[in-house]
C-alpha cells in the first residue's frame, strides 16, 4: 500500500505542478481541469488488473518521477529534421515538449475561413467553436490519460474547416520531443472540425531523438460533419525510451469519410486507443495501423467502435512485424446498436512474429445488436511463409534479403495505402532502415 | 421425427418438455453454507478425512474470493445462504444394491425425460448410463460389463469409497479447488457426479453417459466429474442435464477434470438443456461450470462438443491444457438463446507442449431477446514449438432484439506457432429461404434446415443418438423466435 501511495503522490505532484492555468483561460476551462483533476487522482493509472490493459503493464511510468515541460526547450536541428518529409508542400506546426513553437513552424496560405493553430491561442482569443466542441467526445471521468491531458494541457493543434472548402495542401503537425525531455510528461489536446463537406489531409509527426523516459500524451478529437473528408496519416517515431500514449475520438455524420492511418516505429511503450462514432447513415471509417517493432519494444492498439446508424461500412487492418523481444496487444471491438442495420463491419489483425521472444495479443471482438448485418473480424498471428523464403533463396537471393522482400510485401498492405507520395516514401525509407536493424 | 420435418408452429407449441416435478421424500440439508454443512455432507456420504479437510480448505479460500463480474451475463445476485447444499431422494434401507431397487417413482421420472435405464431398452447396449438426481447418483448401468474390460465407471461418491487412491490422485489435479469462485465453491460442496476410469490400452466399448437432473426446490446441483484415460486408452462420454420448472432461479455450479495420459483419448459431449427461465425471464438455472481438461501425455487428444440450448444463464468455458508433445484439443460448441437467456460461453487451448494442435468451431445462434457470447483464449507459450490452431466462430441472429458477441483473446509467444481466427456474424438469408421456398419448403421448414445446417460441422461431432436430440432441442429452443 505505501509504495501504491508514493506511486499515487507523485503523480498528484505532477498534477499540482502542471496545473498552472492558460493566458486568459475561460471559467469553463478552468472547471473542468479541476473535476479532470479529482477524475485523476480517483482512477491513478491504470493497472494490468484493468481489463483494458491487461497486456501493457504501465509499471515504468508508476515509478518515474515526472515534471511538466518547459515551454521554451530547444529542438535541435536533427529533431527538427524529423519533421521533414523530402518533396512534402505542407503547412507545418510545430510543437515541441507539447508547446506551440511559431519559430519552427512554417506558414502556408489556406483556403478562407479554415483555421489552423495552436489551441492555447485559439482559447486566449476566445474562441467559440472551441468552446462549444471541446472535451464533447472525451470522457476524463473514466479514462486516466484523458483526465491527466484535461488537467495538464498547455497546447494542442485546432483545425477548423468550415462548410464546403476543400483544403488541398496538405496540413502537417509535428510534435516533437526536445532533446532535454527526460523525465518530463508533456500533454496535448487537439481540436479537428470538418463542416459539411469538408476536406482536409492531415499528417501528424511525433518524433524525438532524446534519451530517457518521458510521456507523451496526445488527446484528439475529430468531428467530420455530413459529407465530409478527412484523410489522417500518424506517423510515430518516439526516442526509444519514450511513452506514448495517444487517445483519439472520431465523431462522424452522415455520409462523412475519415481514413486514418498509423504507422508505429518507435517508442518504448507505446499505447493507441481509437474511438469511433459512426452517426450518420452510410458515412464510412477505415481505420489502418501498421507496427514493425524491434528489441523490447511494445505498442498496444486499443480500439472501439461503434455503429449507431444504418448502412455504415467501417474496415480496420492492423499488421504487426515483431522482432527480438518486441511485443504488441491489438484489442478491437465493434458495437453494433440495435438501429445500426445494413452494418458492413470488418477487423483484421495480422501479426508476425520474427523471433521466438516476441509476443502477440489479439482480442478482436464484436458486439452486435441488430440482425441484418454483416460483420466479421479475423486475427493471425504466425511467420514468413517456408515456402515462400525458400522460392526467393532458391532464385539466388540471399536470406536476409529475401526475408526483408516478404516482411516488405506483408507491410505494403498498409504502406501503399498512404495516399501523401512523400510520407508514403519516407515509411518506406524508414521500414527498410528498421529491417537493416533487425538481426 | 427431425425438426426439419416439424413445423415452427407446432414447436411454438411445444413448452420445456421437461418441466415436471417428481414428489419424492428427499432427505435435504437444510439451508445454508458453513463448515458444519460441509461437514455434514462428508459425513453423509462416509468421505475418509483428507477429502473433508480437502472441502474444508476449498470452502475457507472460496470466501476469500468475490464472484467474477467480467462475464457478459446480467443476474440477481445468488444467496449462497439460501441454497440446500444436499438433497437426495430418501432411501430405502441401504439404498439400492440393484435397479429393482430403485425407488419406481425415479424410474418413472427418468424414463420421463426418455432416459432408459431399464437396461432392455438400452439402444441395442451401446450406452452406459449413471443418472445423478438432485444430488446423488442413483444407479448406474452395464457397471458389470465395463468392470470385465478394467472400465470404472461410477457415482463419484462410490468411487471415493472404493478407488480412493485414483480419486485422490487425480481430484483437483486439473480444477485446482482455488482456481475459481465457482470451481472453489463446488470443491467445497460438491455431493456427487460421476467417475471414469479407462486403463492402459483399453478401448471403453461403449458411450457412457450421465443425465443430471435438478428436482428439488431451492437445491443447487454441485456435481464432480472426472475421467481418466490411462495410456492409449479411449472413451467417449455424453452428459445431458434437465430441471423442473420454477420461478426462482437455481444454481448448478458443477466441475468437469479429464485427464488423458499417452495416446488416451477423451470425447466429452453435452448436450445442456436446464430450464431456461419463462419468456420474461423468470426463473430458470443459472449454469456456471469449470471444465478443463489436460492432455498430460504425448499423442493424447480431449475433444469437447456442447449443445447449450438451456439455463437462464449459461457461464462456461471447456478447456484443454495441451501440455503433451504432439497433443491435440478440440472444441465444437453450438449455443442457441431465446426469450432472455444469456450465454456467455467458450474455450481456452493453452498450448504447452511442441506440435500441439487445436480446433475451435464454436455456432451462436441468438433470438428473442437474448444475448450470446463467445469468448475463447488460445495461448501459446514460449515452448510450444509449432503449435497450430484454427477458430472459427459464426454467430447468426434471429430478430433484432437479440445481441451476438464475439471476444477471443489470442496469446502468441513463440514465434513458429500458427494461430488464426476468423468470425462472421450474419442473419439468416432471405435469399436462402426464399430459395428454399421455391423448392416447395414452407418458410418453418427452410429456417429450421437453415439453422441445422448452420450447426452441422459440430453436430456431426455428436454420437449419433444425441444428434437426434440436439437437432430436436435446436428447434424447441428457437420456437415464437421467427414470423
Amino acid at each position: 500500500m505505501t509504495q501504491t501511495l508514493t506511486k499515487a503522490a507523485r503523480f498528484a505532484d505532477l498534477l499540482d505542478k502542471s496545473r498552472a492555468t492558460l493566458a486568459n483561460e475561460p471559467a469553463w476551462l478552468a472547471e473542468r481541469r479541476a473535476r479532470a483533476a479529482e477524475s485523476f487522482a480517483e482512477l491513478g493509472l491504470p493497472t494490468t488488473r484493468h481489463e483494458d490493459w491487461r497486456y501493457t503493464s504501465l509499471a515504468r511510468l508508476e515509478d518515474a518521477e515526472l515534471v511538466p515541460a518547459a515551454d521554451n526547450a530547444k529542438a535541435s536541428p536533427a529533431t527538427l529534421a524529423l519533421a521533414e518529409y523530402a518533396g512534402l508542400d505542407a503547412v507545418l506546426l510545430v510543437f515541441v515538449d507539447g508547446h506551440y513553437r511559431a519559430e519552427y513552424s512554417r506558414a502556408a496560405a489556406l483556403p478562407a475561413g479554415v483555421v489552423l493553430k495552436s489551441l492555447a491561442a485559439a482559447i486566449r482569443d476566445g474562441s467559440p467553436l472551441v468552446a462549444e466542441k471541446l472535451g464533447r467526445l472525451t470522457k476524463p471521468e473514466r479514462h486516466s490519460f484523458t483526465a491527466l491531458a484535461e488537467a495538464t494541457f498547455r497546447d494542442g493543434f485546432l483545425l477548423h474547416v468550415p462548410d464546403g472548402v476543400e483544403v488541398a495542401t496538405p496540413i502537417h503537425v509535428a510534435f516533437l520531443s526536445s532533446d532535454t525531455a527526460a523525465g518530463v510528461a508533456a500533454s496535448a489536446r487537439n481540436l479537428i472540425v470538418l463542416g459539411a463537406g469538408a476536406q482536409a489531409t492531415l499528417i501528424e509527426t511525433h518524433a524525438g531523438l532524446g534519451a530517457g523516459l518521458h510521456l507523451k500524451n496526445v488527446v484528439t478529437e475529430i468531428r467530420a460533419a455530413v459529407g465530409a473528408r478527412l484523410d489522417r496519416i500518424v506517423l510515430q517515431r518516439e526516442s526509444p525510451e519514450a511513452v506514448h500514449v495517444s487517445t483519439t475520438h472520431v465523431y462522424q455524420e452522415r455520409e462523412s469519410l475519415v481514413r486514418s492511418h498509423t504507422i508505429d516505429l518507435g517508442g518504448a511503450l507505446v499505447r493507441h486507443n481509437l474511438v469511433g462514432d459512426l452517426d450518420g447513415e452510410a458515412c464510412e471509417a477505415i481505420f489502418n495501423g501498421l507496427y514493425v517493432l524491434r528489441g523490447t519494444q511494445s505498442v498496444d492498439n486499443f480500439m472501439w467502435v461503434e455503429h449507431r446508424k444504418e448502412n455504415i461500412p467501417s474496415h480496420e487492418l492492423y499488421k504487426g512485424v515483431l522482432a527480438d523481444k518486441a511485443s504488441a496487444v491489438f484489442t478491437g471491438r465493434i458495437y453494433v446498436h440495435p438501429e445500426a442495420q445494413k452494418t458492413d463491419a470488418k477487423q483484421t489483425n495480422q501479426n508476425l512474429l520474427l523471433s521466438d521472444s516476441a509476443r502477440a495479443n489479439a482480442r478482436p471482438q464484436l458486439e452486435i445488436y441488430a440482425d441484418d448485418v454483416k460483420c466479421t473480424h479475423g486475427a493471425t498471428i504466425g511467420q514468413l511463409d517456408a515456402a515462400a523464403q525458400f522460392y526467393l533463396e532458391s532464385r539466388g537471393i540471399d536470406p536476409r534479403t529475401a526475408r526483408n522482400m516478404l516482411v516488405k510485401a506483408f507491410a505494403n498492405d498498409i504502406v501503399e495505402r498512404l495516399e501523401v507520395e512523400p510520407v508514403r516514401e519516407a515509411v518506406e525509407a524508414l521500414l527498410d532502415q528498421r529491417l537493416a536493424e533487425m538481426s | 421425427m427431425t425438426t426439419a420435418t416439424k413445423t415452427i408452429e407446432e414447436l411454438a407449441e411445444q413448452k420445456y418438455k421437461y418441466g415436471f416435478y417428481t414428489d419424492i421424500e428427499a432427505d435435504k440439508a437444510p439451508p445454508g453454507l458453513n463448515e458444519e454443512i460441509i461437514a455434514f455432507i462428508s459425513h453423509k456420504k462416509g468421505e475418509p478425512d483428507w477429502l473433508l479437510e480437502w472441502r474444508l480448505k476449498a470452502y475457507r479460500h472460496w470466501l476469500t474470493m468475490e464472484e467474477p463480474k467480467w462475464p457478459k451475463v446480467q443476474y440477481e445476485p445468488v444467496d449462497y445462504q439460501k441454497i440446500s447444499y444436499y438433497s437426495a431422494p430418501k432411501k430405502k434401507g441401504d439404498g439400492p444394491q440393484s435397479l429393482d431397487e430403485v425407488d419406481p417413482k425415479l424410474l418413472e421420472t427418468y424414463a420421463k425425460l426418455g432416459i432408459p435405464l431399464n437396461e432392455q431398452k438400452i439402444l441395442a447396449g451401446v450406452v452406459a448410463v449413471d443418472a445423478v438426481f438432485d444430488s446423488v447418483s442413483v444407479a448406474t448401468t452395464f457397471k458389470d460389463k465395463l468392470k470385465e474390460m478394467g472400465v470404472i465407471f461410477c457415482s463419484f461418491s462410490e468411487a471415493v469409497k472404493e478407488h480412493p487412491e485414483l480419486v485422490r490422485q487425480y481430484l483437483g489435479s486439473v480444477v485446482p479447488p482455488t482456481d475459481n469462485y465457482f470451481a472453489a465453491l463446488n470443491s467445497a460442496v460438491f455431493t456427487d457426479g460421476s467417475f471414469v476410469f479407462v486403463p492402459k490400452g483399453v478401448r471403453c466399448p461403449m458411450e457412457l453417459s450421465t443425465y443430471f437432473r435438478i428436482n428439488e426446490m431451492n437445491t443447487g446441483q454441485f456435481e464432480r466429474t472426472l475421467i481418466v484415460a490411462e495410456e492409449g486408452a479411449y472413451v467417449s462420454y455424453l452428459e445431458g442435464c434437465t430441471a423442473p420448472m420454477r420461478d426462482e432461479n437455481q444454481l448448478h455450479a458443477a466441475v468437469v477434470e479429464l485427464v488423458a495420459l499417452e495416446r488416451g483419448t477423451i470425447k466429452y459431449s453435452t448436450v445442456q438443456n436446464w430450464y431456461p427461465g419463462d419468456e420474461e425471464g423468470r426463473g430458470g438455472i443459472f449454469n456456471f461450470v469449470t471444465k478443463r481438461g489436460i492432455c498430460k501425455g504425448d499423442d493424447s487428444k480431449i475433444s469437447w462438443t456442447q449443445v447449450e440450448t438451456g439455463s437462464a444463464i449459461t457461464w462456461k468455458y471447456p478447456s484443454v491444457i495441451l501440455r503433451g508433445d504432439r497433443s491435440v484439443g478440440e472444441f465444437y460448441s453450438v449455443a442457441v438463446t431465446n426469450n432472455r437467456q444469456q450465454a456467455d460461453t467458450g474455450t481456452k487451448m493453452i498450448h504447452i507442449g511442441k506440435d500441439t494442435r487445436s480446433n475451435i468451431v464454436s455456432k451462436g445462434i441468438s433470438a428473442g431477446r437474448s444475448n450470446n457470447s463467445y469468448r475463447g483464449l488460445v495461448q501459446v507459450n514460449k515452448g510450444a514449438t509449432n503449435a497450430r490452431n484454427y477458430t472459427q466462430c459464426d454467430s447468426m441472429l434471429i430478430g433484432n432484439r437479440c445481441g451476438a458477441h464475439t471476444f477471443p483473446y489470442i496469446d502468441v509467444r513463440n514465434d513458429t506457432g500458427r494461430v488464426e481466427h476468423e468470425a462472421t456474424t450474419t442473419k439468416i438469408g432471405e435469399d436462402q429461404i426464399f430459395y428454399l421456398q421455391t423448392r416447395g419448403l414452407s418458410e418453418e421448414d427452410a429456417v429450421s434446415m437453415i439453422v441445422n445446417g448452420f450447426c452441422r460441422e459440430v453436430l456431426a461431432e455428436l454420437p449419433m443418438e444425441f444428434a437426434v436430440e440436439a437437432q430436436k432441442l435446436l428447434g424447441i429452443s428457437l420456437e415464437g423466435s421467427v414470423g
